[in-house]
């Protein structure tokens, strides 16, 4: 099965170029097309990089002006019955306590919702891996609940906590990592979604199936102990 | 063991070029960030472009020789190098023998500083690159900055085939008072003309670092609402937050990021970045895409050895 749709490349730079593709097949999703056309066309080509997000793929080539006829031929080939079926589940411990949820109190003003109904809702809900990036480990999950919507903060955080877990928009995620980070942070998770000597952060990929379940501070400290 | 650290300067990382085509699983770049100096310091070695230096900032450190190695520093000018208590030349070869100290003393201007080593430095590889990535402790030796009295290893590089007279220009300073760009995806979400962007100065803050240069004072007017999905991220991409202060990503960026894309700077003078310090003052120039590629082929006279970057 190849695409009966319409793509679009718009060139960004004179090494860069954005596609998007538009109807495609029912029960396709973008978020996984878009990671395993990314991945199809590395294979295709060894002088360029490749960033899949929700909506487009972003492909930067060595080759100075980027060829795009080069990038279509790489579209043509592929298959989309070559995607791999995701149905793994993981399920991420999460603190939701002042101490690690920094901007609960504020998010909780901003939204007019008590701190106890964002935890509520944020972790009865069930999400999946729309976009993986950012920093290593860290995925974008949705959908958020609609109740839960707030804008990223107007400067961007110097140092993020490690395990944050933190929302924006329709989405939350984990920062697997500690440094700069532009979204609101409600908890927190003792586990470690990035580790360089096993899968990368291969143990998320858009279509995995993710929930959140609540403990306490007391057994945060005990599983980061663990470790 | 080849090297002792005697002191380390302010952050001095073990770089290669980076780590390349894993940015769809959310692995950065990394590498030298003014990769073109780094590149030099081999190209004058006459090793591959890729192999790996030390990449120093603001300050340098100071090296004990165990053995005889010959070195390169290149990039940012620094005011004293020295073997023991001579003065020693930049961006050229120099020999080292056992028991001579080294030392660097400051960038004059500018901000990054290379060392390339004869032998290779023994760093851990992953994904392909010894690069220091210190938000994950990826590469490097052990995933961090040189430590004092730290000991480096090095092994013999494969080809060791010396070039007399680089057929490149060696001298040079940076011109950063200048970054060129071309309009980003989200360029449209400015409120603000092409002429109107390069009428103002921009200040890089002290809160930068190799995964962003942010910068502090005139504020751009943006309509975004910090509601964008995030999109695909590169090293030299411009982002705006909704405070109007525009964040330039270095070569640490992440892969992914939200805030508007407003530019790209041009490929020619991405390396330039790697040298702005902070309380530096520039300009952006917006330029077409044909400008850029132009850009890019007079770069690639000047140096021949950026060709397969």
């Amino acid at each position: 099965m190849t695409f009966n749709s319409n793509i679009s490349i718009a060139i960004i730079a004179e090494d860069m170029v954005e596609i998007v593709i538009g109807d495609k097949d029912e029960g396709i999703k973008n978020s996984e097309l878009n990671w395993h056309l990314a991945d199809h066309l590395l294979k295709n080509q060894n002088d360029i990089e490749a960033i899949a997000s929700e909506e487009m793929i972003s492909i930067r080539s060595k080759v100075i002006p980027i060829d795009t006829q080069k990038i279509e031929i790489g579209i043509s080939t592929f298959d989309f019955s070559s995607m791999r079926k995701i149905d793994h589940q993981l399920e991420i411990p999460i603190c939701y306590e002042n101490t690690f949820g920094i901007d609960l109190d504020c998010i909780s003003k901003q939204l007019n919702l008590s701190t106890k109904e964002i935890i509520e809702v944020h972790s009865s809900t069930n999400y999946e891996v729309k976009a993986i990036g950012f920093t290593p480990g860290f995925a974008y999950l949705g959908d958020l609940d609609k109740r839960l919507f707030v804008p990223r903060l107007s400067k961007p955080r110097l140092n993020t906590p490690i395990g944050s877990v933190a929302i924006a928009n329709d989405r939350t995620g984990v920062y697997s990592l500690g440094g700069p980070g532009g979204w609101p942070i409600i908890g927190a998770t003792p586990l470690n979604l990035f580790d360089p000597k096993g899968s990368h952060s291969m143990k998320l990929i858009p279509g995995t199936k993710v929930s959140f379940s609540p403990i306490s501070k007391e057994e945060y400290k005990t599983m980061r102990n663990k470790k | 063991m080849a090297i002792q650290i005697l002191s380390t300067g302010l952050q001095t990382t073990v770089q290669d070029l980076g780590r390349l085509r894993k940015r769809h699983i959310g692995i950065p770049q990394s590498g030298a960030f003014d990769y073109l100096s780094a590149a030099k310091a081999n190209a004058i070695l006459g090793k591959s472009i890729h192999s790996p230096v030390l990449e120093c900032t603001m300050t340098g450190p100071t090296i004990k020789f165990l053995k005889d190695m010959q070195i390169c520093v290149t990039g940012a000018r620094v005011s004293e190098l020295k073997i023991d208590d001579s003065l020693v030349a930049q961006d050229e070869l120099l020999d080292l023998k056992k028991g001579n100290i080294f030392s660097m003393s400051h960038a004059e201007e500018n901000l990054r500083f290379y060392v390339g080593f004869s032998d290779d430095i023994k760093a851990t590889e992953f994904l392909g690159s010894v690069s220091t990535y210190l938000p994950a402790k990826l590469g490097g030796l052990n995933g961090e900055a040189i430590q004092k009295d730290q000991m480096i290893d090095f092994k013999k590089t494969a080809a060791d085939k010396y070039v007399s007279t680089p057929s490149f220009q060696v001298k040079g300073t940076f011109n950063t008072s200048i970054i060129r760009v071309v309009a980003g995806p989200e360029f449209n979400l400015l409120n603000m003309t092409a002429n109107e962007l390069g009428k103002d100065d921009y200040i890089i803050s002290n809160e930068s670092n190799r995964m962003g240069i942010r910068t502090v004072g005139k504020k751009m007017q943006i309509d975004d609402g910090g509601s964008m999905i995030s999109k695909p991220i590169y090293p030299g991409m411009v982002q705006c937050p909704q405070n109007g202060l525009p964040i330039i990503l270095g070569a640490d960026a992440q892969t992914l990021g939200g805030y508007p894309r407003i530019l790209q700077v041009i490929k020619a003078d991405r390396h330039l970045l790697g040298q702005l310090k902070p309380n530096d003052r520039f300009r952006f120039n917006l330029i077409s895409i044909a400008e850029a590629i132009d850009e890019w082929n007079t770069l690639k006279k000047a140096y021949p050895f950026i060709c397969e970057l």
